[in-house]
Formats: structure tokens, C-alpha cells, sequence
């Protein structure tokens, strides 16, 4: 196993604590696959493809 | 992923990035109180903080208590408290594996917030031996020396010595170690790797 599924249900566990409802942990693994392709797209654009980007578009930020 | 699966649910749901760098006790504080005062159902904690905030919430599960670290803290009825969801998460995804392997040692590489989590978990699934590595000797032998009433643990003195003949691998630090260590691992070992840089593991091969 690879970080993915322990970040996910960690996660799912957390949203748990916080709403008293079982979320669906697939459809949070899509929300975690889509940050993670765009995290390393970003990461491989480099530096000056970043700069049109706000603080609040990172994709680490979605995680 | 909070906010999708509250969509799924249908009710709406925002998560906030609050990064802190470098906070120090009376900053985290502040933040928490924040959290407390200002109608969050809750915040996540993670590196390097896990272990900061234990001192400074009202309460901690069982777990958490346990593991000395918090990476969710939820708020009820104005009182922060912490819970540990990377012990749980990681008993959830690794059980199936735990139980389907030999019984033998496992090596756990990394002794910070999330190795000691998932030290605890490894614990109640019945582990039989846990080798412990990190770099910070002290913090291997101080995780050692907490679980040592629950299972047979071990220091080991570099990673070599924690690999050496296991029947599962779990690296706990952020630097994703399985194209650097794969020759190492013996047929049929069972790896977990917490780190989200790691590329995705052949089917097949030696790695299981």
C-alpha cells in the first residue's frame, strides 16, 4: 500500500469525527487522485508556470 | 476530499488551508482558540504539529492519549478534542495485509507523529515483533520502551538492521523509500509506504 489509501481513510475517519456521517471513500479517493495529478503537474511545470497561480489555487491547498 | 464527499452526502462543506510555519506553542494556542470561537466542527493537524497540540486540548480519545499525537481535533460543546485518525486509517487499509501474511517481524522506519500512530495500530492487529528505526535514536527508543507491554519491539541500528529478514516493511517518513530499497525486501514481504511521493508498486515482482 502507498500513502494514497492511509491519507484517505484518515481523512474519511476525520470527516467522520467532524459530521457523525460515513463519507463515501471513493468518491473521496477521486477528490484525492484529481489533487494529486494536479499537484505533480504543477510540480512539473516549474517555478515560472506557477506565477499566474494564487495562494488559494495551489493544488496542495485542496488536500 | 471533505468537501466531495459532503457533496455526495448533500450538504455543503468547506476546508480551510491554514498553513503555520514554524509556529511555536502560544501561536498554535491562538489557533486553536480560533478554531474553538469561531464555529469550526474541527481541524486537522499534521507535520510538525502532531505532537505540539496534545498539551493544549481539553481532551484526547483513548487512542490519541495513547499515541501522543493528534492529527484531527473535533469541536463539542466549546471543548477541542484531539483524536488520531492516521492510527485508524492506517488499521483500516493495512488489516487485510497484516492478517494475510506470516507472522514475522515488521520493521517501521520513521518514529515521528505518524510512526508512532501507526506503531499503536500495528499493535491491535497482533503484530508479533515491531523493529523500530529512525534517526533520532532517542524517539525509536522512546516508542519502543511505550509499547513494549503490547508487543516484543526492537531498536534497530540503521535501516539495513531493521530490514534485515522481516515479513512487512512500513516506511513513516515523508520520503517515499521503495525504488531506493526494493532489492532488499524478501519475497512475499508485505511494504507500506505512508509517503505520497512513491510511484505506485508493480503488481508483480518481488514486492506484495
Amino acid at each position: 500500500m502507498t500513502g494514497r489509501e492511509l491519507a484517505i481513510y484518515a481523512a474519511a475517519d476525520a470527516f467522520e469525527l467532524f459530521t457523525g456521517l460515513v463519507p463515501s471513500v471513493s468518491e473521496m479517493g477521486i477528490a484525492f487522485d484529481g489533487v494529486m495529478a494536479k499537484r505533480y503537474a504543477a510540480s512539473n511545470a516549474g517555478p515560472a508556470d506557477l506565477r499566474h497561480l494564487g495562494a488559494d489555487q495551489l493544488p496542495l491547498n485542496e488536500l | 476530499m471533505h468537501e466531495r464527499a459532503a457533496q455526495a452526502l448533500d450538504f455543503r462543506c468547506h476546508y480551510q488551508l491554514v498553513e503555520i510555519a514554524g509556529a511555536g506553542r502560544e501561536e498554535l494556542r491562538i489557533l486553536l482558540e480560533g478554531v474553538r470561537r469561531l464555529g469550526f466542527a474541527g481541524i486537522n493537524v499534521t507535520f510538525p504539529y502532531k505532537e505540539a497540540v496534545v498539551g493544549l486540548l481539553d481532551e484526547l480519545s483513548a487512542d490519541a492519549a495513547l499515541i501522543g499525537a493528534v492529527n484531527t481535533i473535533v469541536v463539542r460543546d466549546n471543548r477541542l478534542i484531539g483524536h488520531n485518525t492516521d492510527a485508524t486509517g492506517f488499521a483500516r487499509t493495512i488489516a487485510p495485509l497484516v492478517s494475510a501474511s506470516a507472522q514475522g517481524a515488521v520493521a517501521l522506519i520513521g518514529a515521528g507523529g505518524v510512526g508512532k500512530a501507526i506503531a499503536f495500530a500495528l499493535a491491535g492487529l497482533d503484530v508479533n515483533e515491531l523493529r523500530i528505526f529512525d534517526h533520532e535514536q532517542p524517539k525509536a527508543t522512546d516508542l519502543a520502551a511505550r509499547l513494549e507491554s503490547r508487543l516484543k519491539t526492537s531498536v534497530a541500528l540503521d535501516v539495513e538492521d531493521a530490514l534485515r529478514g522481516v515479513v512487512g516493511v512500513v516506511n513513516a517518513t515523508p520520503v517515499g523509500m521503495l525504488p531506493v530499497l526494493a532489492h532488499r525486501f524478501q519475497t512475499r514481504c508485505c511494504i507500506a509506504d505512508c509517503g505520497l511521493r512513491t510511484p505506485s508498486i508493480p503488481r508483480s515482482g518481488r514486492r506484495s
